[in-house]
């Protein structure tokens, strides 16, 4: 077993049986790595995330994590996959719709899981997540509802509440579709912040000038494979693939990213 | 017919009103206490459970939502005794036949309310590595709660005012009370218009918190 950070192998996965929305998924990460995942709408690519974070069942294949098992689908019990909460535990995923939990404060979402998961006193909890937060300037709305923050206040919130929880890597599935324009720079920001910290991170995004900047490799999926799999500023200006190359033409209207 | 002697009149009836009114919320309080958690109960059944269990769930609600309120007062009180040889006796008849309508309308708020909280939420528990143990107490249940508040004091309010029936099966409530007042002394106006104030006053008052409820808190936090 070789002890690479992220090793995804043979990953499958259908919604009832029919497509396979990941047919025989591989691929590799090392600790550090930025890797940005695009691809056409439908093409697996929030699936991928899910799996890697353990809110999917597989029909076959397995996730290690640093060297460890962590998922892995049993033959003959397609429902039954071998999953090592503990594993789980280390990584981290953020959502398009934020998903807070609504009846509680900001601060009331940070620290649930270190409370009454992790058995972390309050007062120690409390102190580490005014400290993140004052860190990304929202210690003034410590004590507000989710319902009364902007969209990019939000989404930096569920960022702080994953990072609470010290994970090693991030899993981002397209956090700032849902944000209006002028909030998406505040989410970018604070990602950018993360790569500058080294946080291993696995980002889906439609975003892609800010892929370029972000990405320190970038997947371009279709049909359930990777097409293709290079650092962006090869892929960005040339793509191995013709179906990458179409795919970039059509996001951006023009032919590459300068 | 002047204010006063009607009030005066009134005044003289207040005692058997009174006692009618306390036995309305006696009956309409029994129905709620054992017809909210079975409504929760019947809920949770019909969307997790054994499908045996299931369609016994579903049945029940469907039979109790679409019939009328007084002809399940009477099939308990006539019928089951005919049918099967159990006489509850009047009062437990009454009190069966309010809490088995309280628990089908309450399952139907109840179930709404549990299917409105999305599949998000329990992704973003399993993302933040929360097991059942922590998720159901402060996640779903808190918001399935919330949510459920303002439809389920509707139904309390529903159960209450369907309460008058029960004069029908020879229960001493508000309802009958009035209505041997305005028998007995022929005066229908005076006595079955302060009947009906005081259903009014009791039912709008709930709905009133209802409404300062959904606008003051569940709006707040963009429930
Ligand atoms: N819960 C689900 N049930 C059935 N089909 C699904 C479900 N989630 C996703 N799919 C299907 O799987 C395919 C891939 O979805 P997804 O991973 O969300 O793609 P992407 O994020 O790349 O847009 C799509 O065709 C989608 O319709
Ligand atoms: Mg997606």
């Amino acid at each position: 077993m070789s002890s690479c950070f992220l090793k995804v192998q043979n990953l499958r996965k259908s919604y009832g049986g029919l497509v396979h929305v990941l047919d025989g998924m591989n691929f590799q990460m090392e600790p550090k790595e930025r890797i940005v995942v695009i691809g056409p709408s439908g093409s697996g690519k929030s699936t991928l995330l899910r799996c890697i974070m353990g809110l999917e069942k597989i029909d076959d294949g397995r996730i290690e994590f640093e060297g460890a098992r962590y998922i892995e689908a049993q033959a003959n019990r397609r429902k039954d996959n071998l999953v090592d909460t503990a594993v789980r535990a280390k990584i981290g995923m953020v959502f398009q719709h934020y998903t807070l939990f609504p009846h509680l404060t900001v601060l009331g979402n940070l620290v649930l899981s270190p409370i009454r998961a992790r058995g972390e006193s309050r007062a120690s909890a409390t102190e580490r997540a005014m400290q993140l937060l004052k860190r990304l300037g929202l210690d003034n709305r410590a004590n507000a509802y989710p319902g009364m923050l902007s969209g990019g206040q939000k989404q930096r919130v569920a960022i702080a509440r994953a990072l609470l929880l010290d994970p090693k890597i991030m899993l981002f599935d397209e956090v700032t579709s849902a944000l209006d324009p002028e909030l998406v720079a505040e989410v970018e920001g604070l990602m950018l912040e993360l790569a500058e910290q080294k946080m291993s991170m696995m980002i889906v995004t439609h975003d892609m000038w800010f892929a370029k900047r972000i990405a320190t490799r970038v997947i371009f999926c279709a049909d359930g494979h990777i097409v293709e799999d290079a650092p962006p500023a090869k892929i960005f200006s040339d793509p191995a693939e013709p179906r990458t190359a179409d795919f970039l033409k059509k996001v951006l209207h023009v032919d590459t990213v300068s | 017919m002047n204010l006063a002697t009607s009030l005066s009149f009134l005044y003289d009836y207040r005692l058997a009103l009174f006692t009618g009114l306390g036995n309305t919320l006696y009956f309409t309080s029994l129905g709620l206490a054992i017809g909210l958690p079975l409504g929760f109960i019947v809920s949770i059944i019909r969307q997790s459970g054994h499908p045996i269990l299931k369609a016994i769930a579903t049945t029940y609600v469907e039979i109790f939502r679409g019939t009328p309120v007084l002809v399940q007062l009477f099939w308990f009180f006539f019928c089951l005794p005919a049918l099967l040889g159990v006489d509850l006796g009047n009062v437990t008849s009454t009190i069966t036949t309010l809490a088995l309508y309280m628990g089908a309308i309450s399952s139907e708020s109840c179930r709404a309310a549990l299917k409105s909280i999305g599949a998000e939420q329990r992704d973003a528990c399993i993302a933040l590595g929360l097991p059942a143990r922590v998720s159901v107490p402060y996640v779903i249940l808190p918001q399935t709660i919330m949510r459920a508040v303002p439809t389920l004091l509707s139904n309390c309010v529903t159960l209450f005012k369907e309460s008058a029936l029960v004069s029908a099966v020879g229960m001493a409530d508000l309802m009958y009370q009035g209505q041997m007042i305005a028998d007995s002394t022929a005066r229908p106006i005076e006595i079955l218009t302060a009947t009906a104030l005081i259903y009014f006053f009791i039912a709008f008052s709930v709905t009133r918190i209802v409404t300062y409820y959904e606008q003051s808190f569940l709006k707040r936090l963009k429930l």
